[in-house]
Order: structure tokens, then sequence, then C-alpha cells
């Protein structure tokens, strides 16, 4: 949360943002959303690069093409042009009956429209008839000239670009923007049909929260919405080569791909059920199938199937004791009270930390430590640490509550050693900004830790900051804490569900306008 | 699809560097350098060693005259050293006051390797070592139709002399210095190594039809031009920074445009012009290992023709005739039978005017000099007899500029370059048969000239600035090779255009 002056009045707040490439995930829905599924994305499409600063993966930086990126664009558009005149009589019948400039004009009304995101201006239908005539002219077939034009189509900014036009200090966006804005912040791809149709009608507010309800409540969110929640947490895909097979012999692709999916379930089911931010954080709910049945400990569903279980609350709170999460932020074979206090820091309570130093693993690697250090021995050595201390006193005590799952995320009350794990602490400086200390929390384990935590206002106002860093792929600035604090505001409102907070968030002039400042 | 290949082109700028031009101009349309269905630019650049053979001071037989003015009427001869243009004289302009400025930054106190590494590429050498491409090569990167066609191409122009140990072959240069397309001196190796793909005589069957793949290959090469219209539009709506992030990507796919050919890989049908020299037809006088110069003549009129015939072909825009024998070459051919004073290798020392064994007079110098002017002329009416397909010269579609490393060899004297230009009627606003005795003038000016007369926009050539900007103001610029009264660290490097 931006620190600053700025006062939330009548006037309009819109927020700046970047143009930005589509990350390979927005491609690969776009390119089978544009030709309905027939034709395939190309694996060849250039990935994103480089160390994110919100966390999401759609920041602008991250998406540049590099020196090899615009040959790897080329190649992917080829791939995909390649398969389009097995597809197209499927695609355009026209193709079939009429081939000629008149299907062409079909297609790109259809396809071009679709892919651009709006209708097509004269100029860019031209050019890209141009193309078509001057496959035509080299002896090439309809079908290859189409081809050689979706080949085109694929390269030109307007399909590998979300970017808005100019906007000075200021201006609301029209309605096709609104749209883009709209399928690439739920979706991950481009406007369906439905919502281009409803372009032209979309700076009318009640039309902007019909679709956006639409689109919130069909299965093409879930891709979103997983999205929004991995970044968020640092949740990846996990895989057995992540761990240590002879420490978690267990764990197989079969086990991790249960485990990503029963994360998956769990928070597109939190947005969708009426999910809060109390139930996000500490619901006890988890989907399982055979595998992560058999990981909890709980009856499994018939085989194939996937079933809601209510685990114990003594143990499990929300999203945070997913095994997933659990996973990703622990290393191989030894957990990591760093990664997963830093989370409890700096993204659910929205704090700066400052960078390690440079030479923290060699200072790590001389730290004395009793034999079969607990989390707590290795946690004191680093904290006696000058250099170490600052950030170090603050994040690993809220690691240390998660000490009681092992870095497959499975539950446990002693180490390998044998002793006991102390899952208790005190959260130190909860709370402080400039001329405020703040307080701390003492806790017993990270249930009773989570439950004081949400008592902080802090954490709806961090989940509302990153709701706005996911839609707008930025940092916030002081500009935007009107539609943060409207964020935060629908997640405490009572009876506020997430699904309502993501509402809020498109009901902003943030979301709404944009500027160039 | 001639306008793409056109565009792309120009993303190659002076020094075969891509330019990091702002996304506009880098897309904006562009005629110079146009290559329509009009026969094609050409440049030809004829090179001789030691400039005007003589001394400053010593009595002047290279220039046509002291001033500007018209040359004599063809027939007569223009000057002594210059006397076997007389039948060409309307085709030619004579340039003097042109100097070598940037050579003056080398430290080279000897002078004739920095000269050498400077009179073609005007960039601020290495000591005596270059450090930029030469006039041919940045015009051949222009002026080439693919980047499979051959450019910059240097030819011999005589069979090794005496002392085959010292070249000039630092003259004609590449990318930071780097060896030119120097041709091999075997003049049949030569018919072969430049023709063995042309075909002539009957078309070549038609190339199997492309498949879906073949013609999205093809298109690799000129993806920017492809795409430039979309993203102009595009980009011109965003703001700045938005803006700065779309150039970024023209500039990779710039980048990445240019590693394909431009045009499908094809071998085109030779111009109706085209008639490759047969290697019969090059007398036998077992040439790698010539060393006497008694057949300089046949083989400069082979080399003539082959190199006439590889523009003719197409094989190539950009051509340069190397006199490239610096030391000893005899000029046997130009003197009766055994008398030429230079059989005995002395022709270096002799233009030093420091002495030879036969202490050969100004009018044997001009003598042997003669060889190079009397087949400059044969280059030039050869160019002039080849009709091209709209039925225009070759010659008017052809740019020769005759240079050479020095002003006046004798001291390595840097000033009052020998320059002859000729070919491309149409790009000498006031004329040919013209001597210009104008303001002075850099080789970076002719030769940023020379780029706009094929259609370029350069205002420099090679390096900018002044001499202390160029190389830092404590560098000692070695004056005394220099015009006299010019060479100081204020010097600039160019002066602007030529009187043409």
């Amino acid at each position: 949360m931006p620190s600053g002056r700025y006062v939330c009045d009548d006037r309009i707040h819109p927020a700046a943002t970047q143009a930005r490439r589509l990350t390979t995930v927005e491609y690969q829905n776009a390119i089978s959303d544009v030709f309905d599924g027939r034709l395939s994305p190309s694996a060849k499409f250039p990935g994103s690069a480089g160390k994110s600063v919100t966390g999401f993966s759609t920041e602008a930086v991250l998406n540049d093409i590099g020196a090899g990126g615009a040959e790897q664009l080329m190649f992917a558009a080829e791939d995909v042009a390649l398969q389009l005149p097995a597809a197209l009589a499927q695609l355009t019948p026209c193709a079939t009956s009429a081939p000629n400039e008149g299907c062409v004009n079909t297609f790109l009304d259809a396809y071009g429209k679709r892919a651009y995101r709006r209708p097509l201006t004269t100029a860019e239908r031209t050019e890209l008839l141009d193309e078509y005539r001057a496959g035509v002219a080299s002896g090439a077939s309809f079908a290859e000239s189409m081809a050689m034009l979706v080949d085109h189509l694929l390269q030109m900014p307007q399909f590998l670009y979300v970017a808005e036009a100019a906007a000075g200090t200021g201006r609301p966006l029209d309605g096709y923007e609104l749209a883009s804005r709209l399928s690439f912040m739920l979706t991950d791809s481009i406007p369906d049909d439905a919502l281009l149709a409803a372009a032209p009608t979309l700076t009318d507010a009640a039309t902007l929260t019909a679709q956006a309800t639409r689109l919130l409540a069909s299965t093409k969110a879930n891709t979103a919405i997983a999205r929004f929640f991995r970044e968020w947490t640092g949740t990846t895909q996990v895989t057995p080569a992540d761990k240590d097979q002879s420490a978690f012999p267990f764990f197989d692709a079969a086990t991790a791909q249960s485990m990503n999916d029963s994360f998956d379930r769990f928070v597109v089911d939190q947005v969708r059920g009426q999910g809060t931010l109390r139930t996000l954080l500490r619901s006890t709910d988890a989907f399982v199938d055979g595998k992560m049945a058999a990981f909890f400990g709980v009856t499994a569903p018939p085989s194939g199937q996937w079933a809601k279980v209510s685990l114990d609350a003594r143990r499990y709170s929300g999203v945070v004791t997913q095994p997933a999460m659990l996973a990703s932020l622990a290393h191989e074979s030894e957990t990591s009270f760093v990664f997963r206090g830093r989370f409890i820091r700096k993204h659910l309570l929205c704090e700066n930390l400052g960078t390690p130093p440079a030479d923290a693993q060699s200072i790590f690697g001389s730290l004395p430590l009793p034999s079969n250090p607990t989390g707590k021995d290795i946690s004191a050595a680093v904290v006696a640490r000058a250099e170490c201390s600052g950030c170090h006193s603050l994040m690993n005590p809220a690691g240390l509550a998660f000490e009681q799952f092992d870095a497959v995320g499975r539950y446990r009350t002693s180490y390998g050693s044998g002793k006991t794990v102390d899952p208790s602490g005190v959260l130190p400086g909860v709370g402080a900004k400039p001329g405020v200390a703040g307080h701390d929390l003492s806790f017993a384990d990270q249930t009773s830790m989570m439950e004081q935590l949400l008592k902080e206002p802090q954490v709806a106002t961090c989940l509302g900051t990153q709701v706005f860093r996911f839609t707008v792929s930025r940092m916030e600035t002081p500009a935007d804490v009107c539609a943060i604090q409207a964020i935060g505001d629908a997640l405490t409102a009572p009876g506020g569900t997430l699904s309502q907070a993501i509402m809020a968030m498109i009901g902003t002039d943030a979301f709404t306008h944009r500027s160039d400042q | 699809m001639s306008q793409r290949i056109d565009r792309r082109r120009f993303l190659i700028g002076s020094g075969g560097s891509l330019l990091a031009l702002p996304m506009l101009e880098a897309l904006a349309p562009r005629t110079a350098f146009a290559q329509t269905a009009a026969p094609p630019k050409r440049l030809v650049v004829v090179f001789h060693p030691h400039g005007r053979v003589v001394g400053p001071g010593s009595k002047e037989n290279w220039s046509p005259g002291s001033t500007t003015g018209p040359l004599p009427p063809v027939g007569t001869a223009p000057s002594g050293a210059l006397a076997a243009l007389a039948p060409i004289s309307n085709e030619i302009v004579t340039l003097s006051n042109i100097d070598n400025i940037v050579r003056h930054t080398s430290g080279d106190p000897d002078g004739h390797a920095s000269a050498s590494a400077t009179c073609m590429t005007c960039v601020v050498p290495n000591g005596g070592n270059a450090k930029g491409p030469s006039i041919d090569y940045v015009a051949g990167l222009r002026l080439r139709s693919s980047p499979a066609q051959k450019m910059a191409i240097v030819i011999p122009g005589q069979a090794a002399p005496f002392d085959n140990s010292v070249t000039e072959n630092d003259v004609f240069l590449g990318p930071n210095g780097t060896p030119g397309n120097y041709q091999s001196i075997d003049p049949v190796q030569l018919i072969r190594d430049l023709f063995a793909s042309v075909q002539v005589g009957a078309p070549p069957p038609p190339p199997p039809t492309p498949t879906l793949q073949d013609r999205l290959v093809a298109r690799r090469g000129s993806i920017l031009d492809a795409v430039a219209k979309g993203f102009s539009s595009f980009r011109a709506g965003l703001n700045s920074a938005d803006q700065a992030r779309l150039d970024q990507h023209a500039q990779f796919i710039r980048d990445t445009e240019l590693r394909y050919p431009a045009v499908p890989p094809t071998t085109p049908p030779a111009p109706l012009s085209c008639a490759p020299p047969a290697t019969s037809s090059v007398p036998n006088y077992n040439w790698p290992n010539f060393r006497k110069g008694e057949h300089d003549d046949v083989f400069a009129q082979t080399q003539i023709e082959t190199l006439v015939q590889a523009l003719a072909c197409d094989v190539t825009r950009t051509a340069s005739l190397n006199f490239w024998a610096q030391f000893d070459p005899g000029f046997v051919t130009e003197f009766a039978p055994a008398t030429s004073p230079y059989i005995a290798g002395n022709w270096h020392a002799s233009v030093h005017g420091d002495g030879s064994p036969n202490d050969p007079s100004p009018a044997s110098l001009t003598t042997g000099f003669g060889f190079y002017s009397k087949y400059f002329t044969k280059l030039i009416q050869r160019l002039a007899a080849i009709r091209e397909s709209d039925g225009s010269r070759m010659l008017d579609n052809t740019l020769v500029v005759w240079v050479s490393d020095l002003g006046y060899g004798s001291g390595h004297y840097c000033y009052n370059y020998p320059v002859v230009l000729a070919g491309m009627k149409g790009a000498f606003p006031k004329g040919q048969g013209r001597h210009v005795v104008g303001q002075v003038n850099s080789l970076g000016d002719l030769y940023a000239q020379v780029l706009r007369m094929l259609g370029g926009s350069d205002t420099t050539f090679g390096s900018t600035g002044t001499l202390s900007t160029a190389v830092g103001a404590s560098t000692n610029l070695l004056p005394q090779m220099g015009r006299p009264g010019l060479i100081n660290k204020d010097t600039p490097l160019h002066f602007g255009p030529l009187d043409l």
C-alpha cells in the first residue's frame, strides 16, 4: 500500500497502464479462442523473462521481447498459419463455396475482429487483404493465401499487445478497451463474441457489471482466478523434480499433479462459492482425489472424481496451508521459514522488506548451529547476525508458524531428528509504518496467527492491493489509493466476498479510465 | 514486393551495422537506392597507388587545369597523365582539392599505411590499421539485391609484380577494417568464381511449386515490411512510453529479418546483356606465377571484361578494379620492348624521387601512369557499349570513381588527391566533361556525395566532427603531410558538398 496523501473525492481517479505483450498463457488462450479451438497455439511463442516486481506475470517489462523474441514470434505465427488450410472450411465455409475476397472479408469480420479485439479499421483490413492478394499473386492457393494472411495477423501488435490509446491526464476507456481489460483480467484471454457484441455499450456501468458477472461465473475464469492466487502466493506448478525423492518417495508426478489441481480447485471455489477473506485464510476446505485423500488421510472419493472435504481446523488454515503453496515455499527436502514468512509479511501484509545482502548464502553457511537444528535454532542463529536481523526478525516468526508442514506440505509434529516442532512465536511490529511502532502478535501456531491477522485491517487492504496490481500489471502509486481502498472496503464489508472485491475493482475509475501519468 | 526490398535494404547503414533509427524513421518509405524494374544502380571503384606519382611543386601533369572549367573536347588530352582519357573526356569529371583529413589522426609518422587504411574508409584508424569499411562495401550493402548476391568484389587490375610481398590489400575493407572481398588474381579462376551460378541461354526449368511452408519461410526476410503499416498506425495512437516499447519490438524484428534472405533464394535469369567470358578466352600465361608484367595489358583487358560482365550478369552491383602493385609494377607494356625504366623494379623509388637505377624522368613517370588512364578509359568504353534491358547504356546506371591512396606519392602527402568520376550521367547536375577545382573537400565529402548520387541521403561518410573531436586534442596530428596550413585540431572531417 503506497504511502502519501491522496484524497478520494468526487473527481475521476484514472490509473496509468502500460502496453504489454501477451503472456504465454494469454497467447495460448487467445489462439484457441480466436480460432474456435481449431488451431493450436505454438510452443515457440516467447515466454516471460526477468523477475516480477508485483509478483504477477503480466508486468509489461517481463514480456518485452528480447533479441530472439521476434524470431520466436515469427515461428509461432508460422506454426499456427500452417494449420489453417486444414481447418479453413470449418472456420469459413465460403472457403469451399466461394473462395474470393468476399470470403476473406467474412473471415476477417469474425477472426480478425477477435484477434484485434475490435472491428478492424479500413487500413487494417486493407493491409491484411494485401497479404492475401500477395499470396494469390505469387501463385498460392486460396487456403495458402489465407494462411499467409494469418501469419501476418499473428505478428501484428494489435494482436500481440494489450495496449490502450494515449490518454494524457486521463480519459474513459472506450467499450472495446474495457472489453479487453475485462477479458484479460477475468479469463486470461481475448473477449468472447458476447463481450465484443456488448462492447459498444460497455461504458454503461450496468452493462459492464453484467458482462463481468457473466465472465466471472464462467469456467473460462478459472485460469485467471488460479493464476491470481498462484502468483500472489508464490505457488508454482510443483513437480517431483522440485523435491528430494529420497526424502519423499511418494511424491510422484501423479501426486504433484493432484496437489496442483487441489490448489486450483480450492481458490476457484473460494471465488465462486461466496468465499470471503476469512474463509480464504481460515477455511478447512480441501479438494481431494485419491492421491490427495491419501495425502490428507481422509476418505477418498470414487476413482477419478474429486470431492470437497473438511480438514482438521486445528491444523489447516485456508489457502496458506494448501500443500501446493507450502511445497512451493520450501526447499527440496527442508522447509523454508524464510519463504513462508516472507509471504506473510510481504504479500499478506504488504510490508516492504529489504534486499538480502549479497553474501547471504555464505553467511548462512557459516552460522553456528547445534546438531540436528530445528527451525527455531536456525532462525535464532540468523537473527543473531546484525546484518540479517532487520528483515529476518520480521519474517522468521511468521514462517516458523508453518513449521508443522514439511517440504511437501504434510502435517507433522516433529522433525526427522525426533525433536518436537514448536510453531509458537511472536510476530513483531504488525501495522508498523512511519511514526507508528506497530504491535506484536503472540500465537501458539499458524492457526492462531492467521486468526489474529484477520483482525488486522492491513490484510484486507493488502489483498486489495494485490488485486489492483494483478489488474493493472504494475505496482501501485499514491494516485491508486482510491481503487485499492474500494477493493479493501468490499472485502471487509459485512458479508463481503472475494468475487465482490473483484467486482469492486472493475467498478473503480482505475479500471474504467486511464491516464498516461 | 520491390518496395519491401528497398526499405529493408536501407536498414543497413554505414559500416554494415544496423541503424538504431527511431521506428517511424525506420519504417518511413524510402526512395533512395530504390531498385525498380529499371536497371540497377551500380558502383565501380578504380584504385591506383601513389596519387599523382609526383611531389607537390613538381611539374603538374595530372591536373587538367588550375580552376574549374570544361575539359578539353573529346579527342584532346585533358592532361599529360590523363592523356588516355581523351576519348572519354565528355564522360568524366576530374576533381582537385580533395584531401584525406582523417588520416592525420593516425599518429603514423610514415603515413603510407594510415593513408591506405583511410583513403577508402575515412574512419579514424588505429595507427596504420583500418577501423572501418570502405566506400565500396558500404555502397555494396545498400545496392545488392539480396544478401546472397556478391558485393564489393575487388578484382586485380595488374598481374603480380616483381616483388609480390608488398600489396595494397589493405585498401578495400569490410566492417571494422576486416579484409575486403578480394578476388583471385588468376583470371581463369576469377571467371569460374564469379559466373558459376549464372544461367544464360534457355531459362532453367521452373522451380517446383512451393509449399505453404516454403512461402512462409520466404516471407521471413521482409517481416518488418509486411507489418510496417500496421505497426506505424498502431504506434501512432499510443503514448510515448508505449511507443518506445513498440520501437524496441520493431528493432528486434529488423534484426531478425536481416538474418534471412529478402527474397526467395531462387536464381533469376541472367539479363539479356549478360555474356560471361569463357575461361578458354583467357590466354594461358600461367597467370598465378606471372612476375614480369609483360602481359599486363592482356591481363587488364581480361579483368575489365570480367568485371563488366559481373555487373551485366548482376553477379554483383559493386566492383573495384584494383591496380594494386604499389612497389614495382613494370609498366612493361607502356614502353618499347625492353625499355621500361621500371622493369628492374624501381617504380616506387622513382615516385619518391629518391634515385633509381635508370633515373626515370617525369616523362617516364607519366608514361607509366598512363597505364592506369588507358585501362580506365577502356573500362568506361566497355560499360558504355553494353545496353541495359531498357536500352540505356550500362555506364548511365554505373557510377565509376577513380581514387588513390595518396595525393602526392613522393612524400606520402595526403592532399590534392587525383580523383576522376564517370558514368551515371544523370547524377551530375552540372554535367560531365568538367574539371572541378572547388573548395577544399575531404574524401569523406566525396564518398558521401557518391552515396547521394547512388540515391542515399548521406551528408557524411566515415568519422565525423573535427580532428580533435575524432581522436582527442592531444593527439599528434602530423600536419606536415597535409595541405599546408590546413591541419590543426579544429580542421573538420567534412566540408560540404562538392561542386558537381
